[in-house]
């Protein structure tokens, strides 16, 4: 090893540690008996058995599940039927849609959301429906999520053989079931991690959320954001052991099915 | 031998000449659903925020006709009360906070990615997945660790102190200082993902064809590395220095009325003021910077595969 | 001592004239010959990308149970004719008829043509099995018959007991012959086959090239068959369509298109061929005398034709640019021609005696020994010649810079059409 990949190999772990020195501070304090402060006062897992019985976390924990499935659900249906539509058929504005999907990689969080905000109130206004709580929450969401799916489905789409879906139309395949046999089994690794990324995107948006919900639809990172706003506890640090252990969890299945050899793909 | 595919322009799809109609039809079945949804909920809303954006604010909030520019002249900063640098400088800070992060995050992003593709083998994913799980794990937790980890009791805190880099009784957070770390820590994955991708690719034999020649190690990176990796670092660059111009958490949480941001700005205007045009103007001035993140992103010209 | 020409292609024996007049063999050898309808029949076949024509007015016709190849170089438009037939593509301009019925109105999935493809395009995420049974399935044919049938057509192409692999668990022969099952199982009235033997090794190539050979003949299904090979061409087909910048150069058996090629490029591409341009002196009907840079050579009309040529069809869709020399049946004296002979057909002998009418002195400039034969290149007045010699030492090998006396069989050469 001579002497300048010793230095990157501690740029590396001086960065790493950087990555993870607030996810380890959260754990790490998740089991601290100090109820205020940051000193560590000694081990306890008190925090974790008042998190299961904190009526208003589970209430949470429920709504950003219902939350998370249902859009995630829908997202990934209309997702990917947009990448194959975007992808094979012709249609006035294509172009448009096609960079619009871009649009909610990029956008802040706070102008959807402020965007998304104005007009249920507009929509309100006028008919009386779109009472801000779940179901708008659901709408912003998977507003946010299609585009992701779709990036993720097409490029999925965009590295498959063509010729695989001429075989199944030279085999007497019509169009529908060329689709249906062929085309979908082949991008169903790149559904599925599209929907594990609009499903994590749920979990993990704060803003739009917050702007969206309504009495009675507090999310998890609602709930952390208005706790910490008035001080963090030790309890939140638990909750958020909780997500994150959940995202880490996620990650590896994500990158499990990542690295599962892409049949029918062309790289 | 294979000849240039099918045209789909052609209205031909695998031995089936559709017609104009046939494409409408099998569209409307795929994608309508989604253009729909996406019509209505997000065409139509960031329109509407450009529409409000030009009309009158309200006497209890809401809008009013007739339609002005006086949103964006106190944006410019003027305001009613004459000149007023506050809204230019918010929008100042903004930018050169995101630029500042996008600027720390690449040198932070460099050596990562060099050393992840340095790694043998099996070791390689495991020092991509260690980038990857924070960037999925939330940003919210995330940042308020900072919190605690910049606590006046806390370790970083007392080091600072004692070595001087910060007066005694001054703190760490909330500040301009925090609001970087943990912008630079939350968007660190977001430009090492995409440098990676180009590192990976790199033909190290044009870097050792070019020491060859005698060039030293600055000009080889400058001419035989930085153009293969250079793509990668646009992306990189877009990814982070878009979201974190309109960070609205990091700000909000680790900074003071001091560091407010486009984010916290629009948000006020539409929680708190209820300034709605004056938001939706702010919104607006985001989009246009959205506009032009997109076309250099989109104009890579690379089809690299979507960092997210 | 006589050195005889000796045809070096271990192809065929004998003269070239004589191979030349051997009958049509095919359709007494037991593959059946169904009715008059041709299986495809092509007129005027126009498909542009851009704007390249990859196919230009081309026309065709296809017996029914023939294995007919199209062999061209890549980019001469042999595979879009092939995805024209299999309804994969459309022509802008032309008709196409399968068993006599006009397909421009047929999707690809309605058509009695089933392909294999040049990546075999197997469905990876099917097994052996499903993946035959796919376009049964895709007919609705009852499952018990659908599993009796792939086990039959599973059995035919020798591949038991790899039913339950997917394809990545298959070798490249295993691949290609699971391809051409699937294919197969279906009892398409045509057969296409798409460069199938392309990614294999030559060893397996030779051996499949007999195989499919023989499927052909006990299935009697009209197999269309697209390589750049002309060795496989050769071996494998009753018929051969060169294709050259998307035109057809010349329909003919294997022999013919070897021993009489029509035109330049075919007698290039296919084998090596030594070019002679000259000039008309006289023309009898029966014989045409040309002054070369060689000489005066004299060159036989071709015998008239045992059947109808097929080069292009009675439209006539697409007329040659310079007249054809070759049915012309006078040519005037000062017309430009080419001849063409193959380097085995010429023959080298020290000074002595002359085998044939038209010898001439010509010096060895240079050789290449391959083993079993030597390649030597002559200089003839002004003309260079290539000539093969087989290593049957007849006679001590020449060496560069010796005079020797080279024959040049009358029946060996070839007037081209341009």
């Amino acid at each position: 090893m001579n002497r300048r990949s010793w230095t990157l190999n501690l740029a590396a772990a001086v960065l790493y540690a950087f990555l993870y020195a607030p996810i380890v501070v959260v754990i790490v304090y998740s089991f601290n008996s100090a109820r205020f402060g940051g000193a560590w006062t000694g081990f306890t897992t008190e925090w974790y058995r008042t998190l299961l019985s904190n009526s208003t976390a589970l209430a949470a924990a429920k709504n950003t599940l219902l939350l998370g499935v249902f859009s995630t659900v829908i997202s990934t249906v209309l997702g990917t039927l947009l990448a194959f539509g975007l992808s094979r058929y012709q249609f006035p504005g294509r172009g448009l849609f096609a960079r619009l999907l871009f649009v909610p990689v990029f956008i802040p969080d706070v102008v959807l959301a402020v965007a998304l905000l104005l007009t249920y109130s507009l929509v309100r206004s006028w008919t009386g429906f779109l009472e801000l709580g779940l179901g708008t929450m659901i709408l912003a969401h998977v507003t946010f999520q299609i585009p992701f799916v779709a990036i993720v489905v097409r490029s999925r789409l965009a590295g498959l053989d063509s010729s695989l879906e001429e075989a199944a139309r030279d085999l007497g395949a019509s169009e529908w079931r060329t689709f249906r046999h062929v085309t979908l089994p082949l991008i169903l690794p790149g559904v599925l991690a599209g929907a594990m990324l609009a499903f994590t995107l749920s979990l993990d948006d704060f803003v739009v959320s917050f702007f969206t919900s309504g009495p009675g639809s507090t999310t998890l990172p609602i709930l952390i954001y208005s706790s910490v706003k008035r001080g963090i506890t030790p309890d939140i640090n638990a909750l958020s052991t909780f997500i994150i252990l959940a995202s880490i969890g996620g990650t590896v299945l994500v990158a499990l099915l990542q690295h599962l050899r892409a049949p029918g793909s062309r790289r | 031998m294979t000849e240039t595919p099918p045209n789909p322009a052609r209205g031909f799809l695998f031995g089936q000449r559709l017609s104009r109609t046939g494409h409408w039809v099998r569209s409307a079945f795929f994608s309508g659903p989604a253009v729909l949804w996406l019509t209505f909920l997000l065409l139509v809303p960031l329109l509407l925020i450009v529409g409000i954006s030009f009309m009158t604010r309200g006497e209890y909030g809401g809008v009013e006709f007739p339609l002005t520019l006086d949103s964006y002249k106190r944006l410019a900063g003027f305001g009613e009360l004459g000149f007023d640098n506050l809204y230019p400088l918010i929008l100042l800070r903004s930018l050169a906070l995101g630029a500042g992060t996008a600027a720390l995050c690449l040198l932070a992003a460099l050596p990562l990615a060099f050393f992840i593709a340095r790694l043998p083998g099996w070791w390689r994913h495991v020092g991509l997945t260690l980038v990857v799980v924070p960037f999925w794990t939330n940003l919210l937790i995330r940042t308020y660790a900072w919190q605690i980890l910049l606590a006046p009791e806390s370790g970083l805190a007392r080091l600072a102190h004692s070595l001087g880099f910060v007066a005694a009784g001054e703190p760490l957070y909330p500040g301009v200082f925090a609001v970087m770390l943990g912008m630079v820590c939350d968007f660190l994955p977001f430009m090492t993902l995409p440098l990676y991708a180009s590192v990976e690719k790199i033909d190290w034999t044009l870097a050792e064809a070019a020491a060859d020649l005698g060039a030293d190690r600055c000009s080889v990176f400058r001419h035989a590395l930085l153009p293969q990796i250079t793509p990668g670092l646009v992306a990189g660059l877009v990814l982070v220095f878009l979201p974190a111009t309109g960070q609205f958490v990091i700000p909000d949480l680790l900074g003071g009325a001091k560091t407010a941001m486009l984010g916290n700005v629009i948000q006020q205007q539409f929680a708190s003021s209820r300034d709605w045009p004056f938001g939706a103007a702010i919104s607006t001035a985001a989009l246009l910077l959205v506009t032009a993140g997109m076309w250099i992103y989109l104009r890579r010209g690379s089809k690299e595969e979507s960092p997210l | 001592m006589v050195a005889q020409p000796k045809s070096a292609s271990f192809l065929f024996s004998g003269s070239a004239i004589f191979v030349t007049r051997k009958p049509v063999q095919h359709d007494s050898q037991g593959s059946p010959s169904r009715g008059s309808v041709p299986a495809i029949e092509a007129s005027g076949l126009v498909r542009r990308f851009g704007h390249v024509e990859a196919l230009a007015h081309v026309s065709l016709s296809i017996r029914q149970g023939e294995f007919f190849s199209l062999l061209g170089p890549s980019g001469c438009g042999k595979t879009t004719l092939l995805r024209l037939i299999a309804g994969l593509d459309l022509p802008d301009a032309g008709t196409l008829r399968i068993g006599g019925v006009d397909v421009a109105e047929i999707p690809a999935h309605l058509r009695p043509v089933n392909t294999v493809f040049q990546s075999y395009a197997l469905f990876p995420h099917l097994t052996v099995r499903e993946n035959v049974a796919f376009g049964l399935r895709m007919k609705k044919v009852p499952p018990a018959q659908i599993a009796e049938r792939v086990a039959r057509v599973l059995a035919l192409v020798q591949v038991t007991g790899l039913e339950d692999r997917r394809p990545a668990q298959l070798s490249g022969g295993q691949k290609q012959r699971v391809a051409l099952a699937r294919a197969v199982v279906n009892e398409p009235q045509v057969l296409l086959l798409d460069e199938p033997l392309g990614a294999l090794d030559l060893k397996l190539r030779k051996q499949l090239q007999v195989e499919l050979h023989q499927l052909q003949r006990r299935l009697g299904i009209t197999f269309i068959h697209v390589t750049h090979d002309q060795d496989e061409a050769l071996v494998m087909s009753d018929r051969i369509a060169v294709m050259n910048d998307g035109r057809i150069e010349q329909v003919d058996r294997a022999e013919v298109i070897y021993e009489r090629p029509r035109t330049r490029f075919t007698a290039q591409f296919i084998g090596s061929c030594n070019l002679i341009q000259g000039r008309v002196t006289a023309d009898d009907g029966q014989t045409v005398s040309i002054e070369s840079p060689m000489g005066p050579l004299r060159i036989p009309r071709p015998p008239a034709d045992p059947e109808p040529r097929n080069l292009m069809p009675q439209g006539g869709a697409e007329p040659l640019a310079k007249p054809r020399c070759q049915e012309t049946r006078r040519l005037s004296p000062g017309f430009a021609v080419a001849a063409a002979i193959r380097p085995e057909k010429i023959g080298l002998t020290r000074a002595g005696e002359c085998p044939s009418e038209s010898c001439v002195n010509a010096r060895i400039e240079g050789l290449v020994y391959s083993g079993a034969e030597t390649q030597y290149r002559l200089r003839v007045g002004g003309q260079t010649l290539t000539a093969v010699v087989l290593n049957a030492a007849r006679h001590e090998p020449f060496h560069p810079g010796e005079t020797v006396i080279c024959s040049l069989p009358e029946t060996a050469l070839v007037l081209l059409d341009d």
